[in-house]
């Protein structure tokens, strides 16, 4: 009975250890470390040297990260909007009734998700370079990429370009969620597109958009390809005015300054919850009204 | 309970464990030297094969080096070389794209002197060779090339413009110069200078002054206080918003279209463009022609360093390597003929010289020495042998992204002259502070 009882409990962890032992190794124990070297200073071999909170003051006191994170944010506002309106629409039309036909599309509107952002970003950097597709059609000399704010709406095209087709498939799962008679009780009630839009779909779905506003807030945050493959030259990053924040990251790693490099990693993970906590509770108060 | 479940985990820990030890193959000892660049394959392939058919190592010799890549970028090449020191396994050779980059695993013991081992060579090897490749007098590698600053200008459109670069010695001259060729040529530009100025423009710069240096040696940083740094942010501002300028930045996605449609007329570059501009404007075969930086520019020079992990297991046999590679005067001229790259050494310059003629004969329009001509010789080779070295810090790298992004900042209207001067000594202090404590 004891030795029953005694397997009965071991089993479900002996179940759970492959998955625990990876996560307390490759996750777990890198984070730990990491924070301990984000107070130290170190090249990457031999002794790291101890310099506390050094670190977290220098880049906290440094231009460039605090240009990063309104880069970032900037590439979110530009884009976010836009691209949930869209994704939403989309999926609206597709999931309607009345345009069933539509529903093919759904594989074509997700392709550009399957392509890796930095395909993305050289196609686009194709696209809009000086003699590039976009100019050549329209008969303009745009300086796309020679000018701050209009390389700030290249990434920002290329992140609504590529991330939509994602949403997409979301919102569709979510209004398959919501409950048909309701949408058509509505009807019968005379209610308008606008309405069931506004009124039912909307509302019913919130928990899906908060989702997809968090997650998405996080990957901007964490953005680093896109706008360093449109302006970079070959082996370097792109310069601080249209830098995301993760580039004195990586920066820093080029640099052999592993301890700043980690100490900018756990600062974008403070950033990163911090925005998570504001756009969840900012969502939770709207549902409390 | 708590007992018991670290029991389960620790079982399982030892259960993975031993799978993974078993999983990975152990390390044949054998005496194969590892060289450490970056590229992708067609890089890595390319060296190889130059090798191959440039060194007098048998086939076994050469069977037993491996080429590995530590990525794309020089960087990637320095991150996978601290990983192996972290991991005690540090390869025979290590390739640095500048020897500044290498200054800091010199300072900290990593490289090896290899001054006694070269010193029968030393009288072979160019004065700027042996000086890119020092450090307090002291040899820590062999440069694969020499890079100089080179002024590379389209000939028949100076010539149609009137300007004659034998008399451009100062920067007002070069201005004077700009706006000649602006009233010749309303569509076409003098040169490029975009809102990136990168390390090259940075180290360009930088070496057109005397001992100008970062920092001094007691860590004092000197951006405020030297007014050459002053002169040299100015220079740059005119020159970016200079009429005659087009802005955009060397290698971003609109250089080398403007290079081949003939927008862009000169380059104020570097020696390696040699190997890029016959494949970048082919259809200017014969036009472009060569000179150093104006006068006042100064002969600043920079080198791709070869050099030695003092880690490494097998030094004696990485040195031979190293010698036979890059000293071999036969190996030199096939060398040439594959890339265009001028060797570091008198005997290989003077059997290049020897040989030119016969190369010529069978380049083709695309090759460095069918696209420049065989004057290119030695209007490179009057480049590399003035070419001096800048004396940089430990911390150079993470200075120069400091400089780099004020005169990005300047450059952009986002600072002034001003402002990026004394931002750039502000970031130095804050984010480096003694560039000599690493």
């Amino acid at each position: 009975m004891k030795v029953t009882n005694i397997r009965e409990k071991i089993i479900p962890y002996l179940f759970l250890s492959p998955f625990l032992v990876f996560f307390l190794v490759f996750f777990i124990y890198p984070a730990l470390n990491s924070f301990y070297i984000s107070l130290t200073s170190y090249k990457g071999y031999g002794q790291a040297k101890w310099v506390g909170w050094k670190n977290y003051h220098a880049i906290l006191h440094y231009d460039v990260f605090w240009t990063g994170i309104r880069n970032v944010l900037t590439y979110w506002v530009l884009h976010a909007g836009v691209m949930m309106i869209i994704s939403f629409t989309m999926a609206f039309i597709v999931s309607s009734p009345k345009y069933q036909k539509l529903s093919r599309l759904k594989v074509i509107l997700f392709l550009p998700r399957v392509i890796a952002p930095t395909v993305a970003a050289l196609i686009f950097r194709a696209v809009f370079s000086s003699n590039g597709l976009f100019n050549t059609v329209f008969g303009v000399t745009i300086p796309w990429f020679q000018n701050d704010t209009l390389t700030k709406i290249v990434v920002a095209i290329i992140l609504v370009w590529r991330d939509f087709g994602y949403w997409f498939v979301v919102f569709v799962a979510g209004m398959t969620s919501v409950n048909p008679e309701i949408i058509d009780a509505s009807i019968v009630d005379g209610a308008t597109t606008m309405q069931r839009i506004f009124r039912i779909i909307i509302p019913l779905m919130k928990n899906i958009l908060k989702f997809a506003l968090i997650i998405d807030g996080i990957s901007s945050l964490r953005l680093f390809s896109i706008p360093n493959i449109i302006v970079g030259q070959p082996g370097a990053l792109s310069p601080t005015s249209i830098g995301p924040v993760m580039n004195l990251l990586v920066q820093n790693i080029q640099q052999g300054s592993f301890g700043r490099a980690s100490a900018v990693g756990w600062l974008l993970f403070i950033m990163i919850s911090i925005l998570t906590v504001i756009q969840m509770t900012a969502v939770r108060d709207t549902e409390d009204l | 309970m708590t007992k018991k479940i670290t029991l389960v985990l620790l079982v399982a820990f030892v259960c993975f464990g031993t799978l993974f030890a078993a999983a990975t193959p152990e390390k044949e000892g054998n005496p194969s030297i590892e060289m450490l660049m970056w590229g992708g394959a067609d890089r890595l392939n390319y060296l190889k094969t130059i090798y191959e058919k440039t060194t007098s190592l048998s086939s076994n010799e050469m069977a037993n080096i491996t080429f590995t890549s530590g990525g794309t970028g020089a960087t990637d090449s320095y991150q996978l070389f601290r990983l192996k020191l972290a991991s005690n396994d540090a390869p025979g050779i290590v390739f640095f794209g500048g020897e500044t980059a290498a200054t800091e695993f010199i300072m900290n013991g990593d490289i090896l002197n290899i001054t006694s081992e070269v010193k029968d060579q030393m009288n072979d090897i160019l004065p700027s060779a042996v000086d890119l490749a020092s450090y307090k007098g002291e040899v820590y590698g062999l440069p694969t090339q020499v890079k100089s600053k080179v002024w590379y200008y389209r000939e028949d459109l100076f010539r149609e413009a009137g300007i004659n670069v034998g008399e451009i010695k100062t920067f007002d001259d070069f201005y004077s110069a700009g706006m000649k060729f602006k009233e010749h040529f309303p569509e076409k530009y003098f040169i490029n200078l975009g809102p990136t100025p990168n390390v090259d423009v940075v180290i360009g710069w930088l070496g057109s002054y005397d001992n100008l240096t970062i920092a001094d040696e007691a860590g004092n940083f000197r951006i405020t206080t030297d007014p050459r740094f002053r002169d040299m942010y100015e220079k740059l501002y005119k020159l970016a918003t200079a009429p005659f300028s087009l802005y955009v930045s060397d290698w971003d996605s609109d250089w080398q279209p403007n290079i081949e449609n003939g927008t862009i007329a000169s380059l104020l570059s570097w020696s390696w463009m040699t190997e890029f501009l016959p494949s970048y404007a082919p259809n200017q075969s014969g036009l472009w022609a060569i000179t150093a930086w104006p006068e006042e520019f100064g002969y600043g020079g920079c080198a791709e360093l070869i050099s030695i992990p003092t880690a490494t297991s097998n030094k004696a046999a990485s040195v031979e390597v190293l010698k036979t590679l890059y000293l071999d005067s036969d190996g030199a001229v096939l060398r040439f003929k594959e890339n265009g790259l001028l060797p570091v050494t008198y005997s290989g310059v003077e059997k290049v010289n020897a040989a030119v003629a016969d190369i010529a004969a069978t380049a083709s329009s695309t090759s460095p020495l069918g696209y420049f001509g065989t004057g290119m010789v030695d209007d490179i080779f009057a480049t590399m042998k003035y070419a001096t070295k800048y004396n940089s810090d430990p911390s150079f790298n993470a200075e120069e992204a400091i400089i780099e992004n004020h005169l990005n900042l300047m450059i952009t209207g986002i600072e002034t002259i001003d402002q990026a001067i004394a931002n750039t000594q502000k970031d130095l202090i804050m984010q480096v502070g003694n560039p000599y404590d690493i």
